[in-house]
């Protein structure tokens, strides 16, 4: 029940205060189409930004993090002008919470999703019950932009993960709202509705708005952005779309193309123009600044480190199906009638009510200049999306800008006929997914059986929650469960496991050795596989030496100096007792 | 103390890997191995090398003196040297099986609440089950009809209890110097002996008569070595051609995993 108080008060807070800032800073705003949303945006950026703050200090605890929402509150005294949503649709609208039902679950559930244990959650709570921020090669991911995360950490030690997930849950509904109320606004009466339910209808998002992502904020920074840009207003998109590549650097494309947008649409002044690069900054350049000054490379650890021959951080050619120019061309049809959820093809599901949106969206612009600006930046974000890591949640930055373009489509009718068509390739997976979970939210199922069904590695996690000393370090190789830790822990991987194979490249025999030498006594091991033929890009020997030799070299080490304590279900737990071999 | 071994006879048989670390074994001088899938199918006479393949096929067949216990929904009792299925059960014969919960018998009335360790395996000895019991350090327990007690406890982690007639042997990751050891511990005399063992925890343990063995990874920490094999009657096996893995001891043989083949060796000192 806290988390749940947790998730709509920092809701209601973030609106207020945001709210009065606008008031006073750019009331304007407020008297825009959906300014409730532009009092939220305002509102969950000082929230972060205030919590940033915090956290760099080392002063995050949940005092500190009930003070700002205090604060943040205090906002509704000053009486903002925040004209209440207008629901698309009016009472109709009420099918949206009721299509998030599923995410509901999921927000309740304890969490087993791989990106909340290894990035999400992982690092709210960290953040949490050290009161900073963490990062470096040790932590790679805190070494990102942390807008989004201090915000989760604040929910954390306030409500734990159910607080940062409702919050989120929350935010995916007034995201859908919003998109109506922006669409009607743009493309007349009822338009929004329907994109509105087209994206919560799609898999991806609905699995997704439950859970505790950076990809949502970022769709809704970035719409409120584009929204500024298309308006001419130079300072407010500067600066949303700043906060959008803040949240996540996959909304750069989009962010680049609104731009654009809005050096043709914006009064030519090179003050206004220097005023949104700045403000564009603002969310960026202290999380570039900390990364530099640690001797990091600015933008993530990996993209710039010390040199190991060979080694790549990324495989994008993993991901999607195909990369040649074919495919490329043929990329809007598969994203929505090839995708598998488990698979890399795409690892996710769209409705196929897009693909009305989109040729409706098309036929509109021809007589509509703002069709074509919208259409111009989907574009640019698709083409950026389908030039990286082609995986369907990288997309969910883009959504609230490509549902208001949908908006400009007039064949609603055909959209909710895809939308029905294409409902059991959405819903079923979704439905399984809920079902796996209701048992453990309605209480009819313990949170230790819960976890031991769902989670393989739960039997090593509980090994070392009930064996191991809390102040004693882990390092995780092969393996990202980090949030179930009580303890410290180090490295920590999923997709390619760069952190893992980096580690055992950059140390060689010496890798467990050099573990030992930072104060680890334990490691928690992942036996993985890395499938053939989800290299087949690569030539035989590489993927030998990027990935099979690597695990070979652990193994060997592993026999070599280490103590397994626990081995179930490909999950080994391993004691370091003395200093191993390599010194 | 590295004597390489090789007595009479020295078998290689293509094998898979198992499923069960604790196999492939020797039985009575009948090595039963995985052919293919993991899950322990055939068999081989050492002393003949007649091969054939196992009426039934299981993960983790259980022991049940010289004979084999597979588990399933029509378990099969099969005596590798007679090659003969074991009719019915007799009430003296011990079935032990591991649930999350409890280690039981079948056929007897004992039951004992008990958290065994995934990798553990009851194994009779002297009409008693011995497990490695999950807790702040594992420790070896003996499951006895008039109730449980700890066998192996004490500072540090005891575990994978194997069992030869009245002997029970394991693995204490701090022994009585602080080193890890092997303890063998005769239920009948009381005696107990210890020998260092540097295993890592990692493969089983074997024990027949007086002898025990285990993988020794010193041969590893050196330059160009492999984990070898130490048995604690001074036998042992060691190359620098790869990793030597789960040894298994029965009637008078070694057998143990080396690449995609089983070796085994006959000692020059049969056990008793």
């Amino acid at each position: 029940m806290i988390g749940v108080l947790v998730g709509v008060a920092a809701l209601a807070a973030a609106v207020g205060g945001g709210g009065a800032l606008l008031a006073r800073g750019a009331p304007a705003l407020l008297e825009r189409p959906a300014g409730w949303l532009w009092a939220l945006g305002a509102g969950m950026a000082a929230h972060a930004l205030v919590l940033s703050l915090l956290a760099a200090a080392g002063l995050l605890s949940a005092g500190t993090a009930t003070a700002t929402l205090i604060v943040l509150a205090t906002g509704w005294v000053f009486r903002p002008a925040i004209r209440p949503p207008r629901p698309s649709g009016g009472y109709a609208a009420l099918v949206l919470p009721v299509l998030l039902l599923p995410a509901l679950v999921a927000a309740l559930a304890p969490p087993t999703d791989t990106d909340e244990l290894y990035q999400h959650l992982a690092l709210a709570r960290r953040i949490a019950e050290g009161g900073a921020l963490i990062g470096g090669f040790d932590s790679p991911d805190g070494s990102r932009p942390q807008l989004v995360h201090a915000i989760f950490a604040g929910q954390f030690a306030l409500g734990g993960a159910v607080a940062a997930r409702l919050w989120h849950l929350g935010l995916a509904l007034l995201l859908l709202l919003g998109v109506g109320e922006l669409g009607d606004a743009h493309f007349g009466r009822g338009r929004g509705l329907v994109s509105a339910i087209v994206v919560a209808t799609s898999y991806t998002f609905a699995h997704e708005a439950g859970l505790a992502y950076n990809d949502l904020p970022a769709a809704l920074w970035l719409l409120l952005g584009v929204e500024a840009a298309l308006a001419g207003l130079t300072a407010p998109a500067g600066l949303c779309l700043g906060l959008a590549i803040a949240a996540k650097y996959t909304a750069a494309p989009a962010a680049a193309a609104a731009g654009l947008v809005l050096l043709v649409r914006a009064p030519l002044r090179l003050r206004a123009f220097a005023l949104a690069a700045g403000a564009g900054l603002l969310p960026l350049a202290p999380w570039w600044l900390r990364n530099a000054s640690e001797g990091l490379h600015p933008l993530f650890p990996y993209a710039g480190w010390p040199a190991v021959e060979g080694f790549r951080f990324v495989y994008p050619e993993k991901y999607g199906i195909g990369h040649t120019w074919f495919d490329a061309l043929r990329l809007p049809f598969d994203v929505l009638f090839r995708t598998r959820i488990d698979s890399f093809a795409f690892l996710g599901q769209l409705s196929w009510g897009w693909l009305a949106l989109g040729a409706g969206a098309l036929w509109t612009a021809r007589k509509d200049r703002d069709a074509r600006l919208l259409l111009a930046i989907v574009a640019a974000g698709f083409v950026g999306w389908g030039a990286s890591a082609q995986v369907m949640r990288y997309l969910l930055p883009l959504v609230g800008v490509a549902a208001l373009a949908g908006a400009a489509s007039g064949w609603r009718a055909l959209a909710l006929v895809l939308v029905v068509a294409s409902l059991p390739k959405n819903a079923e997976p979704l439905a399984k997914e809920t079902r796996d979970r209701v048992s453990v939210v309605r209480g009819a199922e313990d949170e230790e059986t819960f976890l031991a069904r769902e989670l393989p590695a739960w039997g090593a996690l509980r090994y070392l929650r009930d064996h191991v000393p809390a102040e004693d370090p882990v390092a995780l190789l092969y393996a990202w469960q980090g949030y179930y830790l009580r303890q410290p822990y180090l490295l920590g991987s999923v997709e390619d496991h760069t952190p893992t194979r980096q580690w055992l490249a950059s140390h060689g025999d010496a890798a467990l050795y050099a573990l030992y030498d930072r104060g680890v006594r334990w490691l928690l091991v992942g036996d993985l596989h890395f499938l053939r033929k989800s290299y087949a890009f690569l030539p035989v020997p590489e993927w030998r030496e990027q990935f099979v030799e690597p695990q070979e070299q652990l193994r060997h080490l592993l026999r070599r100096d280490a103590e397994r304590l626990h081995a179930a279900a490909h999950w080994e737990v391993y004691r370091l007792d003395a200093p191993p071999s390599g010194d | 103390m590295v004597l390489v071994l090789l007595g009479q006879a020295v078998r290689g048989v293509d094998a898979a890997a198992c499923f069960d670390d604790a196999w492939p074994r020797v039985i009575d001088g009948v090595l039963l191995f995985c052919e293919t899938g993991g899950k322990v199918d055939n068999a081989v006479d050492l002393e003949t090398g007649e091969r054939w393949a196992l009426p039934a096929a299981a993960r983790s067949p259980h022991l049940v003196g010289d004979a084999v216990w597979f588990p399933g929904d029509a378990p099969v009792e099969y005596a590798p040297r007679s090659r003969r299925l074991v009719s019915t059960p007799r009430p003296t014969t011990l079935h032990a099986l591991v649930t999350a919960d409890a280690a039981s018998w079948l056929g007897a009335l004992a039951r004992w609440d008990a958290r065994p360790l995934p990798d553990a395996f009851p194994v009779g000895a002297a009409r008693a089950v011995i497990w490695t019991e999950r807790g702040l350090d594992d420790d070896v327990i003996i499951g006895l009809p008039e109730g449980r007690a700890i066998l192996g406890g004490g500072p540090g982690n005891q575990r994978r209890p194997v069992a030869y007639g009245s002997r029970v042997a394991w693995f204490d990751d701090r022994g009585a110097d602080g080193d890890p050891a092997v303890v063998v511990a005769d239920l009948a005399s009381g005696e107990r002996r210890a020998w260092p063992a540097d295993s890592g925890f990692l493969g089983p343990l074997a024990i027949d008569g007086e002898r025990a063995c285990w993988e020794d990874r010193t041969g590893l920490r050196a330059v160009g070595g492999g984990v070898g094999i130490n048995c604690s009657d001074g036998h042992g096996v060691y190359g620098e051609d790869g990793d030597r893995l789960s040894p298994s001891l029965g009637g008078g043989w070694l057998a143990w995993h080396q690449g995609k083949q089983v070796f085994a060796a006959r000692l020059t000192a049969p056990a008793p």
